[in-house]
């Protein structure tokens, strides 16, 4: 039998992995990927709860959650192929003037 | 009606505007603008005087609200009553006479236009004080005459004495008024205790005809109210500026400091005497400084070598006598004698004016003999000095010696000094007299007598001067407030012996040059350096600014340049800036130092709640 504890303990590995990533890699790609596992970790959890609750307005709200995710997706690409296109390299340790 | 009062309340105004803005070059038209308007507003007083009289003097006021707050409406007006009228009569009659007569006084002075702008400026002000409705227009029309008396005595202001002098009366002023101004504002919140929050002097009056309790603040506002009269009325310990005001041009003297700004405070005595009535021990106060005042400044004119200076003091001891009248309960006998002072005072002054116009010199001392060479000046200023000793029949002898009969009545050491204060007024005014009139000839060049323009008003104010004790001055005053005092007939023959011993005196002594006072000059010669340092009170001024003052305020400056300044305002900004220099370095720049610092974030908030929870 799988409860809701399996589901939310799933998503809460997925959510980890995700923010490893996010924080030790350096490449911009990566990162973004790794932002992709947040969202699906996100949505994982909506769908147990809505599933759990017998509501659907969790399952409504991932429909929503992965049309912003492919926005985001889009903007983060075409961020990246920017980057590149003009720094010439994606580890972002060298990308690093957003600061005083 | 009461649009001919606003007519001559704002008349001289824009005679001050029309000449500042426009004829400035045009000396002549100048003079006649501002003579002028001050003889329209004089001849639109009688019209106000006469239709009024007819009517029985009834109580006219009207206001224009000018700044609405929320429980206090600020008004402006004009209030037309018995003592306005009678003080507007004298501003506007007095002044146009010495108006006339600058003409000829100031005549090739560079600056003539201005002056006659600053007088026209004096001459507004001080009718806003007579005809004010309220403490608000009368503290702005106070400060104001404060102004344009600064900008007259410093109207030679190349000069450094009369640049000195016009700070030193608008500082010394201030520092009453200040009193006044607090005065004011306690006044406008126990209004407010009472039931109705308002300056207005009739309101104020009917609030206060029951004040239940109250006596210790009524006290204080008193006193604070009569600080500013100290000021501008020249009492002890204020005084110092009026001598030296002395500076200014000789018609100023005659016009300000004789006759209407330092009777300023002794009007608003007066006006606000439903104020003082009700607090006996601020009267007492108020009394015992005025015949202080009028003993101190008479012993200093004994010994003035100035003709303007012997004047000044003696409008001193004058004030002093008009501020005892008023303490000791009589604020009709105070203001009878500020009529009959301003006429004979006035008179005294352009008579001394139209000496030093003759000689060039201020120094009674090297005049002498001047009573065959200026007849006019000579008779008029025997007139005013006989009127100022109290001689019978001319006008000072009826209001001094009301006076002195209420200080018989009501309070005897008050009455030893007022009397003392006539003997000595007698004395010192023979010896001006006689010195510039009857002594050997001192001078070397041949003095003339003054232009028609400047004798005129010689014998008009003298004409006054002589009879102003029988137009029925004193009843008309009286029965604005209380009962006329009655005649005591040996304090009236005592006070008019005394006059009359000292100026026998004062003829033997200076005139007749008889050596009465040798043996007495050796064993008095302390007195007389005390008197001729004038008690030193200038010097305790002196060392009170020097050594009390600049340090207090060297300290405030130090306070302000290092806490403030130092501390606060730049402290501060070092603060923020060093803050920011640690802060910065947080923003590094790396995306992922971000990404760490913002899920270490979120992770301790969630914890801290789970914690908390």
């Amino acid at each position: 039998m799988i409860t809701l504890n399996h589901y939310l303990i799933l998503s809460g590995c997925l959510f980890a992995i995700g923010m490893y990533g996010i924080i030790t890699r350096r490449n911009a790609l990566l990162i973004l990927l790794s932002v992709e596992l947040l969202f699906n970790a996100a949505n994982l959890s909506f769908v147990a709860y809505a599933r759990y609750l017998g509501d659907l307005t969790g399952q409504v709200f991932v429909f929503f959650t992965m049309v912003v995710a492919a926005c985001e997706v889009a903007i983060g690409l075409a961020v990246a192929i920017l980057l590149f296109r003009t720094r010439e390299t994606l580890n972002t340790d060298e990308i690093n003037t957003l600061k005083w | 009606m009461l649009a001919l009062g606003w007519l001559i309340l704002f008349l001289p105004l824009m005679a001050c505007l029309v000449i500042a803005g426009t004829t400035l070059k045009h000396e002549k038209i100048s003079a006649w603008i501002a003579c002028g308007a001050l003889s329209l507003s004089f001849i639109f007083s009688i019209i106000l005087f006469a239709v009024l009289a007819a009517q029985g003097f009834p109580t006219l006021q009207s206001t224009v609200t000018i700044l609405p707050l929320e429980h206090l409406r600020l008004e402006f007006g004009v209030l037309i009553d018995r003592l306005s009228l009678i003080m507007l009569l004298v501003v506007t009659g007095i002044g146009s006479g010495i108006f006339f007569y600058s003409m000829g006084y100031m005549k090739e002075d560079k600056g003539y236009s201005r002056y006659f702008a600053s007088l026209s400026l004096f001459a507004f002000s001080m009718l806003g004080i007579v005809v004010s409705t309220n403490f608000f227009q009368t503290f702005i029309f106070w400060e104001l005459v404060g102004v344009s008396s600064y900008l007259l005595i410093g109207h030679w202001y190349q000069k450094d004495e009369a640049a000195d002098a016009g700070k030193k009366a608008f500082i010394t002023t201030r520092v009453g008024d200040v009193g006044f101004l607090i005065g004011i504002l306690f006044l406008s919140s126990l209004s407010a205790t009472l039931g109705k929050q308002t300056l207005d002097f009739q309101a104020l009056s009917e609030l206060l005809g029951h004040p239940a309790g109250h006596e210790f603040i009524l006290t204080a506002i008193c006193l604070l109210v009569f600080c500013g009269v100290l000021g501008k009325s020249a009492q002890f310990p204020l005084h110092v500026w009026l001598p030296d005001a002395m500076e200014g041009p000789t018609p100023v003297s005659a016009l300000i400091h004789a006759a209407t700004m330092v009777a300023a405070g002794v009007y608003l005595l007066a006006r606000v005497y439903f104020l003082f009535i009700l607090s006996p021990t601020a009267l007492s106060v108020i009394a015992g400084i005025g015949a202080f005042t009028a003993l101190i400044a008479a012993t200093m004119a004994l010994v003035q070598p100035d003709i303007k200076k012997i004047l000044a003091y003696s409008t001193l001891s004058q004030l002093g006598y008009m501020v005892m009248a008023a303490g000791l309960g009589s604020s009709s006998a105070a203001m009878y004698h500020l009529v009959t002072h301003a006429f004979f005072k006035a008179l005294l002054f352009l008579g001394a004016g139209s000496v030093i116009h003759a000689l060039h010199t201020q120094n009674i001392l090297e005049m002498g003999g001047l009573f065959r060479k200026m007849p006019v000046t000579a008779w008029t200023f025997l007139i005013g000095f006989l009127a100022l000793a109290g001689v019978y029949p001319l006008s000072g002898f009826w209001s001094k010696d009301e006076i002195l009969t209420l200080a018989f009545t009501v309070n005897r050491p008050l009455f030893w000094i007022g009397a003392g204060t006539a003997f000595l007024t007698a004395f010192y005014m023979g010896r001006l007299f006689f010195t510039v009139f009857l002594s050997e000839p001192k001078w070397k060049k041949e003095p003339h007598e003054s232009p028609r323009v400047m004798t005129t008003p010689l014998l008009l104010l003298a004409f006054f001067a002589a009879t102003g004790g029988f137009f029925g001055l004193g009843t008309f005053l009286h029965s604005h407030y209380d009962q006329a005092i009655a005649w005591n007939f040996s304090v009236v023959a005592g006070s008019l012996t005394l006059s009359l011993v000292a100026i026998l005196l004062s003829y033997l002594i200076y005139a007749l040059d008889i050596p009465l006072l040798k043996p007495f000059e050796k064993p008095f010669s302390p007195v007389a350096g005390l008197l001729i340092k004038k008690y030193y009170m200038d010097d305790l001024y002196d060392v009170l600014v020097k050594y009390v003052q600049q340090n207090f305020a060297g300290l405030c400056d130090l306070f302000e340049r290092v806490v403030v300044v130092k501390g606060m305002v730049n402290g501060t900004a070092q603060l923020t800036g060093w803050a920011g220099d640690r802060l910065r370095c947080l923003q590094t720049g790396k995306v992922q130092f971000y990404a760490f610092a913002f899920s270490a974030g979120v992770t301790l908030i969630t914890l801290f709640w789970i914690v908390l929870r």
